[in-house]
């Protein structure tokens, strides 16, 4: 007899459909790595990476890191996403073509230079997890497809195939889905990705490279301190969580900030037709070393018409705040929610989970408007 | 008591299902990749915090969905790459009923469902675990499973309609 959970609501699809469906998903796993290919230079990378001391950690999608400025994650997630209604803004040629430049300020940035059929500029940040002198420009090319220019200190010897534009060397390798052309300029490395193949377009990109000041940018660059905002708070358990955001022609760096510190991301655009960002936009654990309880909170972006916010996370609890309302500075609202759970030393180990089942928005009428 | 297996042996022992399961969540691209990693990150925790694991295939099931959710993040184009690769592939159109990955119905449906929800599918319909087994190896509640469960059988069934 069919178990009653398998069968419940409807009788499509069948156990035998969704282990067929299964068996699909699996059908190509390719062969697990050998052993001794596990736990060598890998391995080490791995500690490296590892925390030189036990305190209280917050991990999570955005709230990833308490370790200094890191901005990863979402970014990548939105960056190739054509903006709807963002500005598609171009920028005006600064000091001059990059093909005459022989070396960069830690002020200037590069960018396609306008009248740009190539590329559209729609958001710059300031700062990376390794490096926080990067200075990275997306944008959105004449297809819809992203395109990435950054600027920083050499990391690497480059490689690739070699090619000359405007009489400068750039080293062009294929990467997962896209291309990057990178050279030198100066004490900088200058690298421009984006999709597809590496073709006439993307040799023209690199031809139309202008460096700009940094107050020549459309807009200021997120990943910068000073011109965060308090959006939400919430207090668990005694621990006051704050979010703060900061936002440059509709895309947003949002951190979850508490005593110890503070972790988050750049990048998230809301469109306010969404009504609700997604459930996991801004999700973390706050769990001290020893603790037997961690606090699990989640966060987010509402239109402003949202007045109420249900969360529901993984283990079942429900927690309902109201967005801030910050008219005059945002035109979305923010929330922030959190709870405290039990904690061990398994969940340390195997990673916590984080997650939020559902986020339910209500309108100043008490009325479900929308959920993510 | 249970003797306890090294991380290697644990590997041994459950690495190709670890695989497999991997791909049910993230794609065949990277499964491989994901287990690795979450070995590699194991090798470089203490022993000791491994010894005191009590349901290692349970635990390892765990760290895999942590990890494919992480890794989750930066798929979007591979995915999409996956996604034209299999519309291509298509030469026949579905059977009546039959529910398959060379569908892309089917494969955006799927893509749509979360790395959690994939795993909670995962562990009933292949493991055959129960809704308390697989909040239990999840670290979910039982009703977290039974929700996400009937969410991903209803985004399913609509692709049969």
């Amino acid at each position: 007899m069919t178990p009653r959970y398998l069968s419940s609501n409807d009788a499509t699809p069948t156990a035998v459909q969704m282990r067929q469906l299964v068996a699909d998903l699996i059908d190509e796993s390719p062969m697990p790595t050998p052993w001794d290919d596990i736990g060598t230079d890998a391995v080490s990378s791995a500690r490296d990476l590892q925390p030189h001391r036990r305190r209280p950690v917050l991990v999570g999608a955005i709230a990833a890191s308490m370790v200094g400025l890191l901005i990863v994650g979402l970014v990548a997630m939105n960056r190739s996403q054509p903006s709807d209604t963002a500005s598609q803004e171009t920028v005006s040629p600064g000091s001059g073509a990059l093909a005459d430049a022989d070396d960069l300020s830690s002020s200037e940035w590069v960018v396609i230079g306008a009248p740009s059929a190539e590329m559209s500029y729609q958001y710059s940040m300031v700062g990376s997890v390794l490096d926080g002198s990067r200075r990275t420009v997306y944008g959105s090319s004449n297809e819809g497809s992203g395109l990435t220019i950054v600027v920083g200190p050499h990391v690497e010897t480059l490689v690739g195939e070699t090619i000359i534009v405007d009489g400068r060397t750039w080293f062009v390798s294929d990467t997962d889905g896209g291309w990057t052309a990178a050279r030198e300029v100066g004490s900088t490395t200058v690298s421009v990705s984006g999709f597809g193949q590496f073709d006439t377009d993307a040799r023209t990109v690199l031809g139309k490279l202008s460096v700009v000041a940094q107050v020549d940018l459309p807009f200021a660059p997120l990943g910068v301190d000073s011109e965060l905002v308090d959006v939400a708070v919430y207090q668990v358990d005694g621990t006051v969580l704050t979010l703060a955001a900061q936002e440059a022609n509709g895309y947003y760096c949002i951190w979850t900030l508490d005593a110890d510190g503070r972790g988050g991301s750049c990048g998230y655009r809301f469109d306010p037709a969404e009504v609700v960002s997604p459930a996991d936009l801004v999700v973390g654990v706050n769990a001290p070393n020893g603790a037997s309880s961690a606090q699990v909170h989640a966060g987010g972006i509402v239109s402003a018409d949202v007045a109420r916010v249900e969360v529901e996370f993984a283990n079942g609890e429900t927690v309902s705040v109201n967005p801030t309302d910050l008219s005059g500075q945002l035109d979305t609202r923010f929330w922030i929610a959190a709870i405290a759970v039990p904690y061990s030393d398994e969940d340390s180990l195997a990673g916590f989970d984080r997650r939020v089942l559902e986020v339910r928005a209500y309108n100043s009428s008490d009325e479900l408007i929308a959920t993510a | 008591m249970a003797q306890q297996l090294t991380l290697e042996e644990a590997y041994a022992k459950w690495g190709a299902e670890l695989v497999g399961y991997a791909s049910a969540l993230s794609g065949p691209t990277d499964a491989a990749d994901i287990v690795a990693d979450t070995f590699t990150e194991l090798l470089g925790r203490d022993v000791a915090s491994w010894d005191r694991i009590g349901d290692h295939k349970a635990f390892l099931f765990r760290c895999i969905l942590n990890r494919a959710r992480m890794n989750g993040r930066s798929a979007g184009r591979r995915s999409a790459r996956e996604h034209k690769a299999t519309i291509a592939a298509q030469d026949r159109p579905p059977a009546s009923g039959e529910l398959r990955m060379s569908d892309p119905r089917v494969v955006d449906t799927v893509r749509s469902l979360s790395p959690l929800q994939r795993a909670v599918i995962y562990l009933t319909y292949w493991e055959d675990l129960d809704p308390e087994r697989v909040a239990q190896v999840l670290g979910v509640s039982v009703g977290a499973v039974k929700k996400h469960l009937a969410r991903a059988r209803a985004r399913l069934r609509k692709v049969l309609q």
